[in-house]
């Protein structure tokens, strides 16, 4: 069957493990995956004529930028690869995301390893109260704890 | 032993020695334990006794004149691919440990060791021994669903309940669950196992090419269609359609399914009468259909007409239990592909594979245990064949709450709806069986717009 597999990215932050884990799991499961970088950005008081549209497209720029370079290693392994950024109120934007696309069969969570660390913090980050309107499993990536734990 | 305490051992256990005291004392201690055990001095005399006497494990010396414990590892595991084999020496080195599990050794244990160390080491090595035996069991009995967690045993006992039924079902769980698998095991269970099994993925085609497909067209229908086509629905007669990903199929075309399904019929592509069907449908879908109804993108009626019984598979992260087992599975699977002799899991390797998520479900751990085997290069699976990234990352899966508790309303729908059809559409037989009068049916018929 065709696999979808969904990498999230939250303000430009970027977990190494999330993507090398990503591009393991797309080719075991024989995957497309699709990067998608989410930047928050308020836009009741802006004006897309303004200088926000300057920084806005800077930000654009930087970020495909970035995206195009990590998403080569998953083109050098002949992983089929799509990137996306959607600017705006990041859970918004994401359920429209998804909402355009065919479903994914996995979701990543890119950004850091945050979202299961932090305790109190774990209720209240977008994803997780997002969790359970989705149809298919959200992953958070870390490294494992004795590693975090040890001195660098 | 005695022959009553023989017959009811644990397991069977053959120790070579060439010293009478390691022997006695080996013996003792696995007796102690419950199993039968036989002591030889001679190598060569014990592998003899092999022929006449299934072992489940030996236990032998490295060093010992005639025949050395690699040699004995060698034969035994040439003969006898299912014995498991822990060797012991009073020399142990690292190099000398590498050689006995790539020969297919199970343990290497250096001497002096406790009684509580090699009871553990040969219980762990029987248990082994038990799931990959099972899995070998399950290969041969032809069980398409593998596991003997609480989860799997309930969807089995379903499915055998439900098979000779000749209700259409809607199976659900997330991609890689094993849907078709389960799709299957009910046709080969059902009335219809003679008949063809056809499936369809309805996910990224266009509407076009689904009817196309499903309905068949007839003899210039339109430009291009030079000769009748039948369609996937029709192939299916006398059968099961199986249709994968039944939540990705446009609207429009879930109209003609619907009438495919109630009037068990169907018109191809340019046809002008329609064709009688004798089919039975299960759909699966990883969605939650019954929001998808809710967001107005998938057909109540349909969804009632296939939802007659629902199945919902486990993922792999619900039944941990089973991932050991399931990984002897596919390794005895591609074993028999390949005609590769890997017949062990390193206790390492095993333990990296329960404690990963799946977010890929059981069809993730199926492609983890091929690539293990094309990789692996002696007897053992161990944690360098496996991905590097199993080990490396700790992952999270966020639990979704469980969207089949239902409320209580809904209940009342379905259980009303199941009398409904139960009666015949008998209004006062219905309302009988409920317990309520025939205004309250009326009213709750109305309610839940089952009319």
């Amino acid at each position: 069957m065709f696999q979808r597999l969904l990498v999230v990215f939250e303000n430009e932050k970027i977990c190494p493990e999330a993507l090398d884990f990503a591009r393991g799991l797309a080719l075991r499961m024989d995957s497309e995956v699709t990067l998608l970088m989410l930047i928050e950005m308020p836009f009741q008081e802006r004006s897309l004529l303004g200088t926000k549209r300057a920084a806005l497209m800077e930000i654009e720029k930087r970020i495909s930028r970035e995206l195009s370079q990590r998403g080569s290693e998953f083109l050098k392994k002949g992983i089929t690869l799509g990137t996306a950024i959607r600017v705006g109120s990041p859970a918004e934007e994401f359920l429209k995301f998804l909402a355009e696309r065919p479903p994914f069969q996995t979701i990543v969570w890119g950004s850091s390893e945050d979202l299961q660390e932090c305790g109190q913090g774990l209720k209240s980050h977008w994803l997780s109260r997002l969790s359970a309107k989705l149809e298919c499993p959200i992953v958070t990536v870390g490294p494992k704890r004795q590693e975090r734990e040890s001195p660098r | 032993m005695k022959p009553e305490a023989e017959k009811s051992a644990k397991a069977y256990i053959l120790v070579i020695d060439d010293d009478p005291v390691t022997l006695k004392n080996i013996r003792r201690i696995l007796e102690n334990d419950g199993y039968s055990v036989s002591t030889f001095s001679d190598p060569e005399r014990a592998l003899k006794r092999m022929d006449e006497k299934v072992y489940d494990l030996v236990v032998s010396d490295v060093r010992m004149p005639g025949l050395d414990g690699l040699s004995v590892v060698e034969k035994v595991k040439g003969r006898f691919p299912l014995t498991e084999i822990i060797l012991i020496t009073g020399y142990a080195s690292l190099e000398g440990a590498v050689e006995a599990t790539k020969r297919g050794a199970y343990h290497y244990l250096a001497k002096p060791f406790t009684p509580e160390v090699l009871r553990k080491v040969v219980a762990k090595a029987l248990e082994e021994k038990r799931v990959r035996d099972e899995a070998e069991k399950s290969i041969s009995s032809g069980r398409v669903l593998i596991g003997k967690s609480v989860k799997i045993r309930e969807v089995e006992q379903l499915i055998e309940k439900i098979a000779p039924l000749d209700c259409n079902i809607l199976i659900t769980g997330d991609s890689g669950t094993g849907k078709e698998l389960a799709a299957k095991s009910i046709h080969s269970h059902s009335s219809r196992a003679e008949g063809p099994f056809v499936a369809f993925n309805c996910g990224g085609f266009s509407e076009e090419l689904i009817a196309n497909e499903l309905f068949g067209h007839e003899r210039d229908a339109f430009t291009g269609a030079r000769t009748r086509k039948i369609g996937i629905i029709e192939t299916a007669n006398g059968g099961t359609l199986f249709l994968d990903e039944v939540g990705e199929m446009p609207v429009s075309m879930q109209v003609k399914l619907l009438r495919v399904i109630q009037e068990r019929e169907l018109m191809r592509v340019g046809g002008l009468s329609p064709v009688p069907l004798d089919i039975r449908v299960i759909a699966a879908t990883s969605r939650d259909l019954k929001t998808a109804v809710t967001e107005g993108t998938f057909r109540q009626d349909l969804y009632f007409r296939l939802n007659v019984v629902n199945i919902n598979l486990p993922s792999l992260a619900d039944r941990k239990e089973d991932v050991a087992l399931l990984a002897y599975h596919f390794l005895a699977k591609f074993q028999r592909r390949t005609g590769k002799t890997v017949e062990a899991i390193a206790s390492d390797a095993l333990n990296i594979l329960v404690n990963y998520a799946y977010p890929g479900n059981v069809r993730e751990l199926e492609n983890i245990m091929e690539r293990a085997l094309a990789l692996c290069d002696g007897h053992t699976i161990r944690t360098r064949d496996l991905p590097e990234d199993l080990e490396r990352v700790d992952l999270h899966i966020f639990e979704r709450p469980d969207s089949h508790l239902m409320t209580l309303e809904e209940l009342e729908r379905d259980y009303i709806r199941h009398v409904l059809h139960l009666s015949g559409g008998v209004k006062g037989d219905a309302a009988r069986v409920l317990g309520i009068d025939r205004a309250s049916l009326w009213r709750r018929m109305k309610k839940y717009d089952l009319e």
